[in-house]
């Protein structure tokens, strides 16, 4: 019988081509019923429409007030009585379970603890502690969220603020201002969707640099914006002087004509940016004199900004140019304040930085609520790290400093679909979390939520992949949004 | 019938491939209309290959009986036709399942089943011969087949009648959704006794007698008795067996077990405390309730995403052509998110403003929710067309040119809920227009004629809407001053350049002193007109206002650029991490940032003095020199603690003119710029100059590096 099977084996030519006709006959037949199979954009990565939330937003606009150089939590929002009872002790050596020194304390063979030199209050009605160098941000306790529990893992200036703004430490991906230009649009086609404005504090205060506010792997017109601490926030803008507005008009128009034949033969994305970069400047000649204009302001805000918000550059001045923008449509404004990096006279600098931001933050945030547009825009404030509870080196005369601390730290928001309140709970010791950590990503999460934006949808593919601002983690805080 | 037995093996081959294909991009596979119906002949066509397959399981069971030959023959054509029906079916089922509204898990096991049954009893069609001479294998495959069938079987009839169709779940767990309406015991104390004490007390394990799993169960309690006394938690049972010791063999849960944590074990207790009631929900308790804050994480926690469903709107969508043509650079439209038909609409730019671009708007106004027309110069008759925005509810007319007379024709907007008026000349006439709209929450009165006296006024008679008056100007509160600021950022002055100083507050004041004292708040020199300097000079500014503290001091310092040096030497190195760019750094009429000494501006020197040479050409007459040196007193950069000016005509031959022993500081300071300004003897002209500055040797004892050599960090010398 043996060889009546071998003779069936033995598969000729023709049956072998017979054979595959049917086979390939079958997957034809297969073929018709799914068109899309080599079109290549699978079901669950489709392309979202950009320029529109994806779902109901609760905020609209985002005002990110940077506290640059990571502002104390024990100085400020997270109070630690016990720190005071235990100075001078040493931290129990439980707390710190493998975490990491910067290489400023990684030589110190004792970690005392400090309490803070600053007495804290309890303010507004979620009877949140806030320190007595910020009694204005305590007027408005009920109107913001303070979350105590936000960590990191970059311990270092650079890394943490990198990881901050854009999701990864290492600095070549699109920072948040770029992916919300990105993925919602500019509401105000007169002025770009991501503005940056830079202050300096009086403390001791770490650098900030053009890759914060980066397009990295986006079209270069989704880049944020810098304007000039000077009295005019932006160079150049206006006509040499005899030049005609039709002129520059028709210049421009023959101007794009050219490079419009440029990106025909060379197909170069930037050569259609710079176009669009051209017409937007053209447009902003009109939009931001209104901006930078004063005089419509009514005398109070002196007394809601302080009088420094008339001092173009200074923080005040840039939490009002901040409320103008962003009142204009501008999508998503970052501010930076320098100064808060504290590794010693924390007695001397920090009650400096705080009176540079309590009064400016706490007026913009009543501000906008004036106006009715707090609740479609979402304010940030903080820094990107905490600060160890423990001194680096040895409190003299009362004062001391404190080292890098990524475990734990607090910040606060306001506005646009944020729950008031106080948010997360770390150990007495203030050193590591004891309840509802907020990690960067789950709060990249959160504020594109915030946004309309869901957090795994607002993709650009790169290299291969698909990279979002939470790149492949991040949860939503349910806990943080009303 | 012998056509059909040659072309079986190639239908069937065929009809695999396909089927893993679909299997494979099931996901994607669209099904025309027309072959809809083939798939609801699925349930129709399935019956036969079970049938046949029986079949041929009964006909090898009894093949003993018959003619081995005709069995196999029959058994042959059986085994085809149930492969042949099988695969008809499968593919059917397939196209069945692209209908939806099958649950997928068990769709797939059933899909996966089916496919796989398919391909058995092709194996066994084609094989049959083979297997057939190997009868125990034959034997296992037919009984693997029916296994598979009844497999298959069994999740297409769950399919089509519910899953508790063969083996209805009498008492299945609900699946319950937790909100604050939910009772306490609900949302936070039975998911803690779940996870934590049911494994040994429930239905069929009960530990001490003792069944946590229903509320009937809990009341009865166990062998010890009741679990717990209502209002008396310290007393009870159950928090005596938490709170015993580890070691104890009493203690709940036992050693070993997941313990529960301090916010599960307060909670119970302040759950008992409170009267164990089984239906007080975390809503009836007032915020402050302080079992509420200890529940509420646990709501949290059983909500998980309690994220609120968006807004549906129920209106009709305006076309994409008119959104489009609406929508300009002032003026933009948008809808509140993909797939809304409620748009938004801002005006941007006041010079671009014009009011038709607001009545155009009339053809979307059964769509316009939300209208921003803040800062644009919206006058009293505009309202009339506002008030034709029927489903507007919110509007923001804030520093526009409205007096509110008109503002009752926005009672035509029965949804308007936030209408933002700040800025505007509106006063207390629009209480009595407003209050008669129903639906209005909220109204913004910032800035505007309306007092804050009047507000309260109103808010005692009226709930609604909330008048929101925002910021008050309070006038007892004293702020100070920013300090004056100066103009010009220059440091280094010709003839030509003043120093300008100005405030950028109306009506302040700046008062300056030139001779190192702080200027004070009265008798100090008024600042008038720009000051031109004559040499090295620190000036000292304050500002001053009425019922303002008067500003910190600030200082700076000013240098003349006068005669400029034809060339300089330097006749010691600098210290290594701060060479400058050699001696031209010093007359390239360039000052160092203060708080920047790594710029290569500065020299530094420390273990060595400051010496250096500088060339002039004949008939040039100095009378003054100038150093400009920087101060950070906490980095050890101290003024030097000599200076000699040494003068002549060639290299060679220089006299020591003068020297002189600058000021040391007697404690701590803010980092600035010195100038240590030296008078030349007169009559006399030099056309070499050497300068030597030489570091403070020992720190003075207050200071942190008491006793270590001081820094001398220099930037430029002016001679004039």
């Amino acid at each position: 019988m043996s060889e009546f099977y071998n003779h069936r084996l033995n598969v000729n030519r023709r049956h072998f081509m017979g054979k595959m006709a049917a086979g390939i006959g079958g997957i034809a037949l297969g073929s018709l019923l799914v068109p899309d199979l080599f079109k290549g954009t699978p079901d669950d990565l489709e392309a979202l429409p950009l320029g529109v939330a994806q779902f109901a937003p609760k905020a609209k606009r985002i005002i990110y007030l940077f506290q640059n150089g990571a502002p104390s939590q024990l100085e400020s929002f997270d109070y630690k009585p016990l720190l005071n009872k235990m100075a001078g002790q040493e931290m129990p050596a439980s707390l710190r379970l493998g975490q990491r020194l910067t290489g400023m304390t990684s030589g110190q063979k004792k970690f005392p603890l400090v309490g803070s030199h600053f007495k804290f209050k309890q303010y507004g009605e979620s009877g949140a502690w806030i320190s007595e160098l910020f009694p204005n941000i305590g007027s408005i306790a009920d109107d913001i969220c303070i979350i105590r529990t936000m960590n990191t893992e970059a311990i270092n200036h650079d890394p943490a603020l990198t990881f901050l703004q854009s999701g990864a430490q290492q600095g070549n991906r699109p920072s948040m201002g770029a992916w919300m230009s990105y993925g919602l649009g500019s509401e105000n086609k007169n002025l770009p969707a991501f503005c940056v404005l830079l202050s300096r504090g009086r403390g001791n205060g770490q650098g900030v640099y053009s890759k914060l506010w980066t397009n990295g792997f986006l079209d270069s017109t989704h880049q944020g914006v810098v304007f000039s601490s000077g009295e005019e926030p932006i160079l150049y803008l206006n006509d040499p002087a005899g030049t005609e507005r039709v002129a520059r008009r028709r210049m421009l128009d023959n101007l794009a004509e050219l490079n419009g034949m440029a990106y025909k033969e060379f197909g170069d994305p930037e050569i259609h940016a710079k176009i669009q970069q051209y017409e937007l400047a053209y447009r902003m000649q009109t939009a931001v004199p209104e901006l930078t204009d004063l005089s419509k302001e009514p005398d109070q805000i002196v007394n809601m900004y302080g009088p420094e918000c008339l001092v173009p550059g200074t923080y005040a001045a840039n939490c009002l140019l901040a409320r103008k923008l962003s009142e204009s449509g501008v999508r998503f404004v970052q501010l930076y304040h320098q100064g808060w990096d504290q590794h010693g006279n924390m007695v001397g600098e920090m009650p400096l930085q705080a009176e540079d931001t309590d009064r400016a933050s706490a007026a913009l945030i009543t501000d906008l609520k004036q106006r009715g547009l707090l609740d479609e825009t979402l304010v940030i404030w903080g820094g990107e790290f905490g600060r160890t509870n423990y001194g680096q080196g040895e409190v003299k005369d009362g004062n001391y400093g404190r080292d890098h601390h990524p475990r734990c730290y607090s910040i606060w928001m306001a506005g646009g679909g944020v729950k008031p309140g106080v948010y997360g709970e770390t150990d007495e010791f203030g050193y590591n979390i004891v309840r509802d950590p907020v990690h960067i990503h789950d709060f990249h999460a959160t504020v594109l939520h915030l946004m309309g934006i869901n957090h795994e949808r607002l993709t650009y593919k790169h290299l291969g992949r698909r990279y979002r601002l939470t790149d492949i983690a991040g949860n939503v805080v349910p806990g943080l949004m009303v | 019938m012998k056509r059909l037995k040659e072309i079986t093996p190639t239908f069937l081959f065929a009809a695999h491939i396909l089927l893993v294909f679909l299997l494979i991009f099931q996901g994607k596979v669209h099904l025309p209309a027309w072959m809809q119906p083939l798939g609801r002949m699925h349930p129709m066509l399935l019956h036969l290959p079970i049938g046949l397959l029986l079949i041929a399981g009964l006909l090898w069971w009894v093949k003993k009986e018959f003619d081995p030959m005709a069995v196999q023959k029959i058994l042959d054509g059986v085994l085809s036709l149930t492969a042949i029906t099988a695969v008809t079916t499968a593919l059917l089922g397939f196209f069945l399942s692209r209908e939806g509204g099958y649950p997928n898990g068990l769709l797939q096991w059933h899909l996966w089943s089916g496919a796989g049954l398919s391909f058995l009893t092709y194996g066994l069609a084609i094989y049959s011969d083979r297997l057939y001479a190997q009868p125990r294998f034959m034997g296992y495959a037919v009984l693997l087949s029916v296994a598979v069938l009844v497999m298959t079987g069994h999740f297409g009839a769950s399919l089509t009648h519910g899953e508790d169709y063969l083996f209805p779940q009498v008492d299945k767990e609900e699946q319950v959704v937790i909100t604050k309406a939910s009772p306490i015991f609900v949302g936070a104390v039975a998911p803690i006794l779940r996870a934590k004490c049911y494994s040994c007390h429930n239905d069929q394990k009960l530990k001490g007698g003792l069944n946590m799993t229903s509320i009937e169960n809990l009341q009865r309690g166990g062998k010890h008795g009741a679990l717990w006394m209502s209002g008396a938690a310290a007393k009870s049972h159950l928090i005596e067996r938490i709170h015993l010791g580890m070691e104890e063999k009493k203690h709940m849960p036992p050693q070993g077990e997941p313990q529960l944590n301090p916010e599960e074990a307060r909670l119970i207790f302040a759950w008992i405390q409170a009267g164990a009631d089984y239906g007080k929900s975390l809503a009836g308790l007032s915020p402050t309730d302080s079992l509420r804050k200890l529940a509420e994480p646990f709501f949290n926690r059983s909500t998980k995403v309690a994220i609120s469903p968006p807004r549906v709107y129920d209106l009709p969508f305006a076309a994409e052509k008119t959104i489009q043509k609406l929508s300009t650079p002032f003026r933009s439209v948008t809808s509140l998110a993909t797939g809304s038909p409620a748009l938004q609409v801002d005006f941007l730019v006041r010079q671009a403003y014009d009011p038709k671009q607001l009545s155009e708007l009339e053809a979307i106004s059964a769509q316009l929710v939300s209208l921003d027309l803040s800062n644009m110069p919206i006058k009293d008759e505009a309202i009339k067309t506002l008030g034709q925005f029927k489903v507007l509810e919110k509007l923001l007319l804030n520093n526009t040119d409205l007096t509110g007379a008109t503002l009752g024709d926005l009672k035509s907007c029965k949804q308007l809920r936030v209408l933002g008026l700040s800025g505007t000349q509106v006063d207390k006439r629009i209480f009595d227009v407003l209050r008669q709209m129903p639906s209005l929450q909220k109204v913004l009165v910032w800035n505007t004629k309306i007092t804050p006296q009047e507000v309260v006024a109103f808010q005692k008679k009226n709930r609604k809407p909330v008048f929101y008056i925002g910021f008050i100007e309070n006038d007892s509160l004293l702020l100070q001053l920013n300090a004056p600021t100066l103009v010009n950022e220059d440091f280094v002055l010709t003839d030509k350049i003043p120093v300008v100083f100005k405030h950028s507050l109306k009506g302040t004041v700046i008062r300056y002193t030139i001779d190192g004292v702080d200027p004070d708040t009265t008798s100090s020199t008024l600042y008038t007109k720009p000051l031109f300097i004559n040499g090295y000079t620190e000036i000292k500014t304050r500002a001053t206002k009425d019922k303002w503290i008067a500003s910190n001091v600030v200082g700076y310092s000013f240098f003349k650029s006068g005669i400029r040096a034809d060339s300089a030497i330097l006749t010691t190195t600098p210290e290594p991490e701060y060479p400058g760019t050699g001696a031209k750094t010093l007359i390239n009429q360039k000052k160092g940032i203060i708080e920047n000494f790594k710029d290569t501006a500065w020299l530094g020197f420390r273990h060595r003095p400051f010496s250096s040479m500088f060339f002039f050409k004949p008939n040039m007459t100095v009378k003054t020199i100038t150093l400009s040196l920087g101060i950070n007193i906490g980095s050890y950069i101290f003024p030097p603690q000599e200076v000699e000016i040494w003068g002549g005509h060639g290299a060679g031959k220089l006299k020591l003119i003068k020297t002189l022993k600058p000021v040391q500081p007697t404690g701590y300071a803010p980092n600035r710029t010195l100038g240590i300004q030296v008078a030349l003897p007169p009559g006399k002209s030099y056309t070499t100059f050497k300068i030597i500055a030489r570091p403070v040797p020992k720190l003075p004892a207050w200071h942190s590096g008491k006793g270590d050599v001081g820094w001398v960090m220099i930037d430029e010398v002016f001679f004039n």
